[in-house]
This record gives structure tokens, C-alpha cells and sequence, in this order.
């Protein structure tokens, strides 16, 4: 076969197709202005996607209706507002419902619901770490999870750790592939059919800096302010803050099951599923029930006998499409959805119909959070890579390996809560730690110490997804093999004299041998963004501390990766 | 045979046997969505009655009951991430159910003539 150079107007063409083809790829999602748009609407995502394929695509061919004048035909799949019943049902017909039950108490349970049903992020799936790993001072995690943040996550803690290096820290955390997606505009959880995306989807990075530590800055002066003043004082101390480096990490998951990218995954949900198939059925069953009460045929003949106004909507619907006028589609999908909303609701017991079809629906959602729940029941194992380079101590290299197991628990498919210990996780830490060089005559070696540590965590209240409080219990055990080094940089007194040091020093202080901390924290989940941790540990070692060997800490600690449909891709 | 769609329910020959298809909405080429159940219709107590979904989960095949009857599907997805999917059979799409959280519910009004 031969092979020809494409001529430029074949080049032309080409361009033309991906430029169309870039156009609907990006039509599927709705920028941030078709989003206002549908809020301002009251059309919720969902919707806001179905309104937006059908204003894009050629199903049906909405100017063909235009120009034909025909306003019967062809059908739209948004004419049948039940063909996506759970959107219906959280955006218009469980709203109404509520408000005609005229009870401030189920108007309460209903926008709880929705509440729930919009937090939703893989990371709630297992315990993640979000703030500084165990090196890092002032963090309050003892032991290092192997998962972390789908996208971004900050965190900032304060207090003791089992280090002598003391303090508070704000640590950065990021995933290699949701960076990269965020980068290309494609939605955080979608799945990217790509080998390279399968291998760095376990990658990630963390920076933690120490803040706030107190420093002082030599300024020269310029002269004496008033008589009174000594002319001798040629230089003052100026407080300053000092936010410098703490450590930077590279981690990467050997195997983690709770991952749409992951193949694994997908066949842990694949028998999950055929599992749990007995319970999607019976909540299936349920919906089926409450939708036969809820849209008995005589009035889904009612609704179709509507005519009037399913034909406005196909007029204004392909008038706005012929216009380009999504604010109008919108506008007129919103009239007629809210015509077919009161047919339904004049039925017979309708509001406690709606109210039933909502709690099956919400059974049925259960239901697939324990298909999730069987597929992620895996144990977890991560390898890191930690450098360290606090202040005052010399540059390490840490190697952590962590393993995690999480307990699967039997959820309640009526409100989603688990039995007591579901979704709990019992990780382990080995982590060993060089340091990065030795100087000539050290009196310390190449190993500084190794580590083992594990914690016990425990979600409870809230559902399995989201917890309201993780409580956890931790135990840490540190050999070090040679007294801890401290930096003492040129300028400083030396320890217990008045002589300045000319050049940077090294001391060591006595806490060679065995470094055990005990830890119970709780991490208090204000939403599915936003957590507090509190933690109080006691340690066998105190000779580094001024005050009592029990100390508290706390933080406070974000995920922005929950947040990514609110800063990917506009178009 | 095939069901003809409306703006409200399809119709169809009662006694017609009909397979709908769930398939991804354009642009994108391929789901990870899959039917978990689906239900059509009642039996003499009124209670819903099971219909045929296909091993791989792609499709669901009814026969046609006298008068209007509901189907409702439910669907599943390994993917957190909110996705729009289309019901539909041959050219015709009869629902775009939008799959939040793992899971999505459609109902098609199915009337047998």
C-alpha cells in the first residue's frame, strides 16, 4: 500500500475534527458558567450534565425539530424527568415532597441527605495521612499511612514529637497523577486509560516546612535616638520568624485497592459485586416498589396526556439549541420539569411516596458502599523515601515501609452506618534512617536509628464514608544508636560558655538507646475537607524536655481533592 | 421488534421481547457502569418482577407487559467520579442517567399495546 502526505486542506480537515472533537469532549462537563447556569436553575449536577448532552449531541437532533416545526417528535430523553430517578428525586421531587410535608424536622433529614450525598471523595475509603510524617517536629502522626490525598492536601500541627527537634510544621502533600490531571483539565476521579497513568497514579510527594520558630536577625544601627542613649550600640537583635525545610518524601504504593485506576481493584469490584448481588437486588426491589406507588400507570398517562406542555419545552428547547442560548434550555427544561413535578405530587399519598422511593434509593446507595467496602478490604503496603533537613539537626535519609490492613465491617443498607469496626485500619511502620554524611571524625556512624511503629484507628459515628470522629492508638519504639547530633551553626555560644563560635559545630546529647512514645489522638471530621486532629502522647525519654513527659498537640488539616470538581476543568 | 419511543413511556407489541443497552455518553467511548438490577413490571401481589440482565452487565432484556409498566434499572460504577450514561436501544435513546457516588437509578415507562 502506498502512503501519501496529507495535503494541507487534509491537514485542515484533520484540525477541524479534533477541534470538534475537543469541543464535545469538553461538553460533557459543564464549565463553571453552565454550572451557575443550572444552579440558577435549580438543576443540580447530575441534571446539569443530562441537559448539557442533550444541548450538544444530535440525540435528538433538536434544530432538525426547529426547522421541521414539529414539536411532537423526535422525543427527548429529559421528556421523562424519572429516566434519572435518583437526580430527580434529590433535586426536585424530594425538595417539594419535603416542603409540602411542612415539617422543619424531615426538611432538616432531607438536606442532611443531600448534604451526604455530595460528599463523596475515594480518599474517605481508607485512613489517609494528611499532615507530617513521624520525623517531622510538631506532627501529630506517629506512624505513616500509606495512603494519602488523591490531589493536594496542607496540613498545620503544632507540638512535640519524638524527635528533639520541636516545633510546628505545615506539610504539603500531592499525587503525582492528580496534579497531572488537574494539569490537563480532566476531572481527579476519572479514569484514564493509560499505562503511564497506572504507574505514577501511586506516586506521592510531600514538603513539610517548620514555621513560627523564632529567630533573631543583627541589624547595624544608624545613630542614637535620644542623649539618654549609649553610643556604643552599633547593632540590635530583630525578632524574626523562620520558615525553612523540614524534610521532603517520595512515596509510592505498592498496592492499593480503593483506586478506579487500579486493575486490581476493578477485580476485587467485579466479585463484590457478584457477592453483594442477593442485596442489590432487594434494594432494586425496593425502588421498583416505591416507584410503582409512587407513578401508577393512570398517572403516567396523565403525564403523557400533558401535551401542552411537553410540546413548550420541545419549542423553547430547540429554539435555544438553534440560538446557542444554554441559559435558555435550561430555563425551559426547568419550566417543564417543574409542570411534570406537580402532575406527580397530586397523586395519592405522593409526598410519603417520595419520601419512600428517597430512603430506597439511599438503601441502594448503601448497597453499593459495601460492594466498595469487599473490594477495599485489602492490605495496603507503601515504600518511601524521606530527606530530612531540620534545622538544627544533620541531613537523614529515611526508608519507610508501611503496611496497612482495613477492616471491612458489614454495613447497615438502610442508613449506610457499619457495625463497630468497619472501615477500621491497623497500620505498621519499619522505617530506618541514615544519615546523609558523616564528617571526618565523627563520633557517630552511618545509622542513626531504627524505627518500628504501628496504630490502631477506629472511625465511629457518622457512616463507614464519613466518620464524624477517628480515634486511634499508637505505639512507637526508636533504637538509636548513637546520641542524638544537633547543629550549632557559627555566631552561637557555645553550650555552657561565653566563647562564639567561629565556624558551624556539631554536639551530641545523651539520647542513644531505646525511644518509646505512646499515642491516642482523635481526629475530629468537620466535613470531608476539613479534619482536626488532637493528640496526647507520653514518652519514656525526657531529658530533652523542660516541662512534663505528657504533651498535647493539635492541627488542622485540608484535602483539597474533595474539592476538585470545584477546581478542575473549566472550559 | 423495537420499542418506539415517547416522550413519556415507549411502546411496544405486548409479548415482544426487548433488550436495552446501556452504553457511555458521548464523548466518552467506554464505562466502567454497569447494570446491578433491574425490575419490570408486577406479579399478581403486586410485587416488582425481576428482569433479565445480561452476565456483563451492559444490557437488560424484558418481555413486553399489557398496559404501562415501570422498568426500573439501577446502576453501579467502580469510579467515584459522576459520569452520564445512555439507556437506550438501536439509535434511540430513551434516559441519560448521570452515575453519582457509584451508583445511579433510572425508570422507563414501558406501555404494551
Amino acid at each position: 500500500m502506498l502512503l501519501r502526505r496529507k495535503s494541507p486542506l487534509a491537514k485542515l480537515a484533520i484540525s477541524l475534527v479534533l477541534c470538534v472533537s475537543a469541543a464535545a469532549a469538553a461538553a460533557q462537563v459543564p464549565s463553571k458558567q453552565q454550572s451557575a447556569i443550572c444552579q440558577l436553575h435549580n438543576q443540580n449536577d447530575a441534571t446539569c450534565r443530562s441537559l448539557l448532552y442533550q444541548f450538544v449531541s444530535k440525540q435528538p437532533d433538536w434544530q432538525a425539530m426547529y426547522k421541521s416545526g414539529v414539536w411532537t417528535t423526535p422525543f427527548t430523553s429529559l421528556d421523562g424527568i424519572l429516566g434519572d430517578t435518583k437526580a430527580a428525586v434529590s433535586q426536585e421531587l424530594g425538595p417539594r415532597a419535603l416542603e409540602l410535608a411542612i415539617t422543619s424536622a424531615l426538611k432538616t433529614q432531607g438536606s442532611q441527605a443531600l448534604q451526604a450525598a455530595l460528599q463523596t471523595v475515594s480518599t474517605g475509603a481508607a485512613v489517609t495521612q494528611v499532615g507530617a510524617s513521624p520525623t517531622a517536629g510538631g506532627s501529630t502522626n506517629l506512624v505513616s499511612k500509606p495512603t494519602i490525598t488523591d490531589l493536594i492536601s496542607l496540613a498545620s500541627e503544632s507540638g512535640a514529637f519524638t524527635d528533639t527537634s520541636n516545633g510546628s510544621s505545615m506539610t504539603v502533600q500531592t499525587n503525582a497523577l492528580g496534579l497531572a490531571k488537574f494539569m490537563t483539565n480532566t476531572p481527579v476521579f476519572q479514569r484514564i486509560s493509560s499505562s503511564a497513568a497506572d504507574w505514577i497514579q501511586p506516586l506521592n510527594f510531600t514538603v513539610t516546612l517548620n514555621v513560627a520558630q523564632a529567630s533573631v536577625n543583627s541589624t547595624a544601627t544608624t545613630g542614637t535616638a535620644n542623649s539618654a542613649t549609649p553610643t556604643t550600640i552599633a547593632a540590635v537583635l530583630i525578632p524574626s520568624n523562620n520558615a525553612s525545610f523540614s524534610s521532603f518524601a517520595a512515596s509510592y504504593t505498592l498496592y492499593r485497592p480503593y483506586s478506579p485506576q487500579s486493575k486490581t481493584f476493578q477485580g476485587n469490584w467485579q466479585t463484590a459485586l457478584k457477592s453483594n448481588q442477593a442485596a442489590l437486588d432487594t434494594a432494586t426491589l425496593a425502588i421498583a416498589s416505591a416507584m410503582d406507588k409512587l407513578a401508577p400507570a393512570d398517572l403516567v398517562q396523565k403525564m403523557s396526556d400533558m401535551q401542552p406542555q411537553i410540546i413548550a419545552w420541545h419549542k423553547a428547547g430547540a429554539a435555544a439549541v438553534d440560538a446557542n442560548d444554554f441559559n435558555a434550555f435550561a430555563a425551559a427544561y426547568a419550566t417543564y420539569e417543574d409542570s411534570m413535578v406537580s402532575e406527580i405530587l397530586s397523586g395519592d399519598n405522593a409526598v410519603a411516596n417520595v419520601l419512600s422511593l428517597n430512603q430506597a434509593i439511599e438503601a441502594f446507595n448503601a448497597a453499593t458502599y459495601t460492594v466498595l467496602d469487599q473490594a477495599r478490604g485489602k492490605p495496603l503496603a507503601t515504600f518511601s523515601y524521606n530527606y530530612g533537613a531540620a534545622g538544627q539537626m544533620p541531613a537523614t535519609h529515611a526508608f519507610t515501609e508501611a503496611v496497612a490492613y482495613v477492616f471491612k465491617g458489614k454495613p447497615n443498607e438502610q442508613t449506610g452506618k457499619g457495625s463497630f469496626g468497619s472501615g477500621a485500619q491497623f497500620t505498621t511502620n519499619f522505617i530506618s534512617t541514615i544519615y546523609a554524611t558523616v564528617p571526618v571524625g565523627a563520633a557517630y556512624g552511618r545509622l542513626r536509628d531504627l524505627q518500628v511503629s504501628s496504630e490502631f484507628d477506629l472511625p465511629v459515628g457518622g457512616t463507614i464514608a464519613a466518620p464524624r470522629v477517628t480515634f486511634s492508638a499508637a505505639g512507637y519504639g526508636q533504637y538509636q544508636y548513637s546520641p542524638t547530633v544537633l547543629n550549632i551553626t557559627s555566631g552561637n555560644l557555645a553550650p555552657g560558655t561565653n566563647i562564639t563560635l567561629p565556624s558551624n559545630a556539631q554536639v551530641l546529647l545523651g539520647t542513644s538507646g531505646w525511644l518509646g512514645v505512646v499515642q491516642g489522638k482523635a481526629v475530629i471530621n468537620i466535613s470531608k475537607t476539613l479534619s482536626v486532629p488532637l493528640a496526647i502522647k507520653w514518652s519514656n525519654r525526657t531529658e530533652l524536655l523542660q516541662a512534663n513527659d505528657i504533651r498535647g498537640q493539635f492541627g488542622l488539616c485540608y484535602d483539597l481533592s474533595a474539592l476538585s470538581s470545584l477546581i478542575s476543568g473549566s472550559k | 421488534m423495537a420499542l418506539t419511543p415517547g416522550s413519556i413511556f415507549e411502546s411496544d407489541t405486548t409479548g415482544a421481547t426487548e433488550t436495552i443497552t446501556l452504553s457511555p455518553a458521548p464523548p466518552n467511548t467506554s464505562t466502567l457502569a454497569r447494570i446491578a438490577s433491574a425490575f419490570y413490571g408486577t406479579d399478581a401481589t403486586s410485587t416488582p418482577i425481576p428482569a433479565t440482565v445480561a452476565a456483563d452487565g451492559k444490557s437488560v432484556s424484558i418481555k413486553v407487559l399489557l398496559g404501562i409498566n415501570s422498568l426500573v434499572i439501577t446502576l453501579v460504577s467502580p469510579s467515584p467520579a459522576t459520569e452520564t450514561v445512555v439507556l437506550g436501544q438501536g439509535g434511540n435513546t430513551f434516559a441519560t442517567p448521570t452515575i453519582v457516588m457509584h451508583s445511579g437509578v433510572s425508570t422507563l415507562f414501558i406501555k404494551g399495546i
